[in-house]
């Protein structure tokens, strides 16, 4: 039992981490019908951003972490305005946005790569090692942070598309270009904000995820096809969707690997067939609008 | 006439050039004229018959792991286990094929991403079969049929086998096939209205270009003697994308190109500024899509045309 | 007098939305060379029987023949091989091809699936027949003159013809034209008059949604009128009009039923 017990909170936080990365990719995919694959470089630079402030300037998480967040905004909102806009203005096909960005990808990485070179490099965590019980659950203290970061991320979000007015603007672009834009919904407003915000989410993800894993040049692109798998798995175009999915995901993973015996290699198969299994039989209406060719 | 005076200066060209080459240079050439090849067919699947196929680089692996195992491991004879790799590359493809074809778009996109990397996570936990991440090597026979390939013959092999590619997808793109493809992709529901049984094109689209990178895989297996995860994953597969992009969407002479830059890349940039080429591709890449959406194939179109022009104004 | 050969012949044709009946029990049979024009306000059901007769939705419940055959479980690519075309309320061109290729498509059940012989031919025959006849469709329909324009650049009535002529590269023994004269000038609409004329003249059946009565009734043979999923006339043009169920049906659209 306790056995099961410590698999939820690690299922917890892989899963925070996950639906993290699949609320990036919606922020931007709803109202601009765009997938963007370079989530998971922003992910990655988020991290190198928690190595330059938090290792390197030693500054505290509670200052730190605001600051990488805000900076993978600034370069988000950077991409959205030199990349991205000058396709939406020519009404370029949804293919080439989602083409630019498979190539800012390679920038990001390579970028970074150049700047922090090709070693995992170390970020510290947040509450040091320690193990943490909180009722019955038991886990590392990064495992309870990210838990509780996340979720109250999610809280946050629910609260913006579900109460206020902001979030019902995103929601009518989502549904209606045209429409929104007639009923003097700011269409330029709402594209560079939510890419400033998948920028933060993603950003979060990485520096949540760095103290774990190190942040590494390579780890954008595993983590943007976990997210994305979570995102299909979710099932839905809203929120919830992107949690409930990310946790779904991480369950599966873990489960696997604990209680069915095969080499620990395979597991990284099991999002894999996941995605496979869910874009067959359940594509279930996340894309019931944005039907992109 | 011209059309074929053309083309017969471009095969002794690239023939030549075999026996021309020698070592470091023949190697890259080989090299480069398989990676051409995966882009034509390529271009082919994505760019007219718009199917946004990740798993073109895995079939790749299928054929060049399957000859290998086929004839190193099971110790099939060569035209055995060359037929056999094929055909399996066939018989995967059509039935990925199936469901693929239920697929638009982005799904389609993840779904053979995710073939692609379940490929990847198969051949690295192969163990003694697949040669793990390690790869397999060593395994090549200095007689094939009774005949000692040099380094040379074996080059115009692949010449062959690029030539006989590129004829496959030209021939069928400028066919009822071709124009079935685009109409597919332009508006199904109008193609079907029309006449084009949709799910026949698409499988066999999908299939076809599957199999011949299947064939290409079966050449490379052969150049170092040596298959290994790395060439088969998902960068080698955006590498494939971000060339038909740079070239020119769906035109077969737009692939060529981009194939030839990029993969020539690194043999010129790699000296001055070392692995920081793959940021120069990147930013190329980017700047194609927003300055020449059309490709670089676009640029020679416009000298072309004004070529034509020129020649009508003279009569 | 020679028997004319039947090409449509429709029993109790019915296609039901989770009780809502958008086509209930018609009947419809239809010779070759005829011209039938489909009448009815809006969601009368026109679109949603051209659906049902294409293939491309399934009945719940009657019958279709076409040219003696069943067509329950054939699909829209198996019909349009037997000789069954039709054009769409909103133009649907391939915008990747040039003009003479989208006509071309239209013949492509003539090809039979065939990879091998444009493997070992760049030019077949068939291509090169293909080709000139799609040619001269083109003239025939009046675009020759854009020939060499990219397809969206097309006007909308342009684009009506082109689809036209696509249908009919498909050698059509029936066609099925949606709301073909929307939106097309009056010199448009006259010429698309005299290619229906044409096309009907050499024993291809022709079976026209319209709006637009004036052209519909100095062109048609005959008249259905749909409402509300149902056959309520199914006369000449003339008594169509002078009947009163029919004009009762229109009463309350705008306009009536537009004539003067």
């Amino acid at each position: 039992m306790e056995d099961f017990l410590e698999l939820i909170v690690s299922v917890g936080e892989a899963g925070s981490i996950y639906a993290l990365v699949a609320l990036a990719y919606l922020l931007v995919l709803r109202p601009s019908g765009i997938i963007n694959f370079a989530v998971g470089e922003w992910a990655m630079m988020g991290g190198f951003a928690a190595v330059s402030l938090i290792t390197w300037l030693k500054l505290p998480y509670i200052i730190g972490l605001p600051l990488s967040i805000m900076c993978i905004g600034a370069i988000a909102w950077v991409t959205g305005l030199v990349v991205v806009n000058p396709l939406i203005k020519r009404n370029a096909s949804p293919m080439s946005k989602v083409l630019v960005l498979l190539g800012m990808l390679i920038v990001y990485r390579e970028t970074s790569a150049s700047l922090y070179g090709y070693d995992p490099l170390f970020v510290p965590m947040p509450f040091g090692f320690g193990r943490v019980e909180v009722g019955p659950f038991a886990g590392s203290s990064q495992s309870f942070f990210i838990i509780s970061v996340v979720a109250v991320v999610f809280l946050l979000a629910w609260y913006f598309f579900e109460r206020t007015i902001w979030g019902k603007a995103f929601e009518g672009v989502a549904i209606n270009r045209q429409a929104a834009m007639l009923m003097g919904i700011n269409l330029k407003i709402v594209g560079m904000s939510s890419f400033i915000s998948a920028g933060m989410i993603a950003g979060l993800a990485g520096v949540l995820q760095a103290p774990l894993t190190s942040a590494h040049f390579l780890m954008g692109l595993p983590l943007a096809i976990k997210g994305f798998t979570a995102l299909v798995i979710g099932g839905v175009g809203r929120v919830e969707g992107a949690l409930l999915g990310g946790f779904l995901l991480a369950l599966l993973e873990k489960l696997t690997i604990r209680y069915i015996d095969i080499p620990s290699g395979y597991a990284l198969g099991v999002p894999l067939l996941l995605m496979i299994v869910f874009l067959l039989f359940r594509p279930n209406g996340i894309f019931q609008n944005k039907e992109a060719k | 006439m011209q059309q074929r005076l053309l083309w017969t200066i471009i095969i002794v060209f690239l023939a030549s050039l075999c026996f021309v080459l020698g070592g470091y240079w023949a190697d890259i050439y080989r090299k480069m004229l398989l990676v051409i090849t995966l882009c034509v067919g390529f271009n082919f699947l994505f760019g007219v018959a718009g199917q946004i196929a990740f798993s073109h680089i895995a079939f790749y692996g299928i054929g060049a792991y399957s000859v290998v195992i086929f004839s190193s491991i099971l110790g099939w004879p060569l035209p055995l286990a060359i037929f056999g790799a094929i055909a399996l590359c066939g018989v995967i493809a059509i039935i990925v094929a199936f469901p693929a074809s239920r697929l638009e778009g982005f799904y389609l996109a993840l779904a053979t991403l995710a073939f692609a990397q379940l490929f990847n996570v198969v051949i690295v936990q192969g163990g003694d079969v697949t040669g793990g991440p390690q790869g397999l090597s060593g395994f090549g026979q200095q007689d094939y049929f009774g005949f000692s390939f040099t380094d040379q013959s074996y080059t115009l092999v692949i010449v062959v086998l690029f030539l006989g590619t590129l004829l496959i997808i030209t021939r069928l793109e400028n066919s009822w096939f071709g124009r079935a493809c685009r109409a597919v992709h332009d508006s199904p529901e109008a193609a079907e209205a029309m006449g084009v049984d949709v799910l026949f094109i698409k499988v066999a689209a999908f299939t076809i270009t599957s199999v011949l990178a299947g064939v290409a895989g079966v050449a490379y297996a052969f150049i170092d003697n040596y298959v290994n995860p790395l060439v088969f994953s998902l960068e080698p597969m955006f590498q494939l994308l971000f060339m038909i992009v740079l070239g020119g969407i769906g035109r077969t002479s737009g692939a060529i190109i981009g194939a030839i830059v990029i993969f020539l890349a690194p043999e010129i940039f790699e000296e001055w500024v070392g692995r920081h080429y793959i940021l120069g591709v990147g930013v190329l890449v980017v700047l194609s899509i927003l300055l020449l959406p059309k490709g670089v194939v676009e640029l020679f179109d416009r000298l072309f045309k004004t070529d034509k022009l020129m020649r009508k104004g003279q009569k | 007098m020679s028997t004319l050969e039947t090409i449509l012949h429709i029993t109790g044709l019915t296609k039901n939305f989770g009780g809502i009946f958008a086509l209930n029990d018609i009947d419809l049979t239809l010779d070759e060379g005829e011209i039938l024009g489909v009448i009815g306000p809006n969601g009368a059901g026109k679109s949603t029987m051209f659906n049902l007769i294409s293939g491309s939705m399934q009945a719940s419940s009657g019958n279709i023949q076409f040219l003696g055959k069943l067509t329950a479980n054939l699909k829209p690519h198996q019909l349009a091989d037997m000789g069954l075309m039709r054009t769409f309320q909103h133009n649907q061109p391939f915008e990747s091809m040039s003009l003479i290729e989208n006509i071309m498509v239209g013949a492509s059940a003539r090809f039979r699936k065939n990879l091998l012989t444009p493997l070992f031919q760049s030019k077949s025959q068939k291509e090169r027949d293909v080709r000139e006849e799609a040619g001269r469709l083109l003239k025939f329909v009046g675009l020759e003159e854009f020939i060499h324009e990219e397809v969206s650049n097309l006007s909308f009535g342009q684009g009506r013809m082109l689809e036209v002529a696509r249908a009919l590269a498909g050698e059509p023994r029936v066609l099925l034209l949606d709301e073909p004269a929307a939106g097309l000038t009056l010199g448009e609409c006259e010429n698309l008059a005299k290619i229906i004329t044409q096309v009907s003249e050499n024993k291809v059946a022709v079976i026209l949604i319209e709006h637009d009565m004036h052209f519909l009734m100095k062109l048609v043979d005959r008249v259905i009128v749909l409402n509300f999923g149902e056959k309520i006339a199914d006369k000449n043009p003339t008594e169509v009009m002078q009947d009163p169920v029919v004009q009762s049906a229109y009463l309350g659209e705008a306009g009536g039923m537009g004539i003067a």
